[in-house]
């Protein structure tokens, strides 16, 4: 008979040393027990998990996994247009004042997101430079204990020193100051700090961690942001619709969000396995605000 | 007057390993397990007339002797753990850093060991064992390239240079 001579090395690379031997190796685990590795590892460490084929696609179906998360978006135009189940995650214009009438639903918002959920890290883009960082940040956060303050430039180093789990929003100035006495009142009241981080980092975020992306356009003199899923294909390019659809996760088009200026501010209410009663009760307050606002 | 005491000695369960290894284990340290505890129950095996020495070994087709002897030793050091809840433990934020420094120890095992260890409680349906096992795990993948992982874990990249370049591009908004 016929032999084929290999050597343990190569017997190593086809069959991996460990399983020759039949001892046990990570790739043996089953699913649900990797899903539940997974479970344990932040943003980062499961991006570079995603070593083989198995692993990417069990950790794409964890980004998934969680089981109430939904996306709302409003504009003063038009508040909620809907809501879709995503993951724990909230889209929400920055025109909130106009389109409530008063600042107190979102004071409210805060409040309950502050007390519902754990998150660590007070953080401030720079909105101009340094100096005008550290003077914005006094007067932000006047009052407020803060465990940690750092001026962060590149996004990337940002995301990578705050590896954030909880909370993230973006304000833009404006917003800030409109809401320094409700989030530093709702922090104080919640013992707790918000995460406060640039629109970029928050896109680059929905991206990797939604897998959701967006184009910013232009139409009748306004901007847009489209949203859409990486792996759909096909944009959506309805003329007609006022703002930006977005493809909900079940594959049904939901969602539209309308973007005009910079004054944008965005909740991600990124809830791993826990807030679910948070979620909730965001979800049924927004949708009180919708009703309000419908009828 | 003297009376007799009559002196109890704890409930002892026999456990047989694939390899056909029978071990007696104190009912109350292996009701940690799911699995055993619901086959007890379900055999009515909690009879205290039938002695050990007659009672039906429980097998444990998923277990090798030197594993089940592990689980045997964490249940032991685990038997006064309160009972978990696993609604509330589901709630928990999610962390690793918070192994017991015995477990850590326990645990400080070849990799073979740790996933049969695992397989184990996940087939005996130890919640305890089995997070502390997968945690463990975690830590070892925390801080490490897709490379190392691969090196480490001895993970095969059976991704396409197309499929690798596309991973690369997602994840450069990570990468400092």
């Amino acid at each position: 008979g016929q032999y084929l001579v290999m050597s343990e090395a190569e017997i190593d690379t086809l069959t991996g040393g460990m399983q020759r031997m039949g001892q046990k190796t990570l790739l043996d685990l089953p699913d649900d027990v990797l899903l539940r590795i997974l479970s344990y590892l932040d943003i980062f460490s499961r991006q570079t998990v995603r070593g083989s084929r198995r692993l990417r696609k069990l950790d794409r179906s964890l980004k998934f996994h969680y089981k109430h998360f939904k996306i709302c978006a409003y504009t003063y135009q038009d508040l909620f247009r809907s809501a879709t189940k995503i993951p724990p995650l909230l889209l929400t214009d920055g025109e909130y004042s106009s389109a409530a009438g008063s600042t107190k639903d979102m004071t409210d918002r805060l409040r309950s997101i502050m007390r519902n959920t754990s998150f660590e890290t007070v953080a401030v883009r720079p909105p101009y430079d340094t100096s005008v960082a550290l003077e914005f940040k006094d007067k932000l956060f006047s009052g407020v204990s803060i465990d940690h303050f750092e001026i962060v430039i590149p996004q990337t180093y940002f995301l990578r020193r705050f590896r954030p789990t909880s909370l993230l929003l973006t304000l833009n100035v404006e917003d800030l100051r409109t809401l320094r006495t409700e989030i530093q009142s709702a922090a104080l009241d919640a013992g707790k700090l918000a995460l406060v981080i640039t629109e970029a980092v928050f896109v680059a975020f929905l991206n990797e961690v939604y897998g959701v992306t967006y184009k910013e356009v232009e139409r009748n003199d306004r901007k847009e942001l489209r949203f859409y899923r990486r792996d759909v294909v096909e944009m959506y390019t309805e003329p007609s619709f006022d703002g930006v659809k977005l493809h909900s996760f079940d594959g049904k088009m939901e969602t539209g969000l309308h973007h005009e200026n910079d004054s944008v501010l965005y909740w991600i209410e990124f809830i791993r396995h826990s807030s679910v009663e948070a979620a909730n009760e965001i979800m049924n307050q927004l949708e009180i605000v919708r009703m309000r606002q419908a009828n | 007057f003297l009376f007799p005491i009559k002196m109890t000695s704890p409930r002892m369960i026999k456990l047989t390993s694939n390899d056909d290894k029978t071990f007696e284990v104190e009912r109350d340290v292996i009701k940690q397990s799911v699995t055993v505890n619901t086959l007890i129950t379900d055999l009515n095996m909690d009879d205290e007339d039938v002695s050990v020495e007659n009672q039906m070994a429980i097998p444990l087709p998923n277990v090798d002797a030197a594993t089940l002897e592990m689980v045997i030793t964490w249940c032991k050091q685990h038997r006064e753990d309160p009972p978990r809840n696993e609604e509330e433990e589901e709630k928990k934020e999610k962390r690793t850093d918070d192994i017991p420094e015995w477990d850590k120890t326990f645990l400080d095992v070849e990799q073979s060991v740790l996933f049969a260890l695992i397989l184990a409680a996940n087939y005996m349906d130890i919640k305890g064992l089995l997070d502390n096992c997968c945690k463990t795990v975690a830590n070892m993948i925390k801080g490490k390239t897709p490379d190392e992982i691969r090196k480490h874990f001895n993970i095969k990249n059976d991704f396409t240079p197309e499929e690798e370049e596309q991973i690369r591009k997602e994840n450069a908004w990570c990468e400092d």
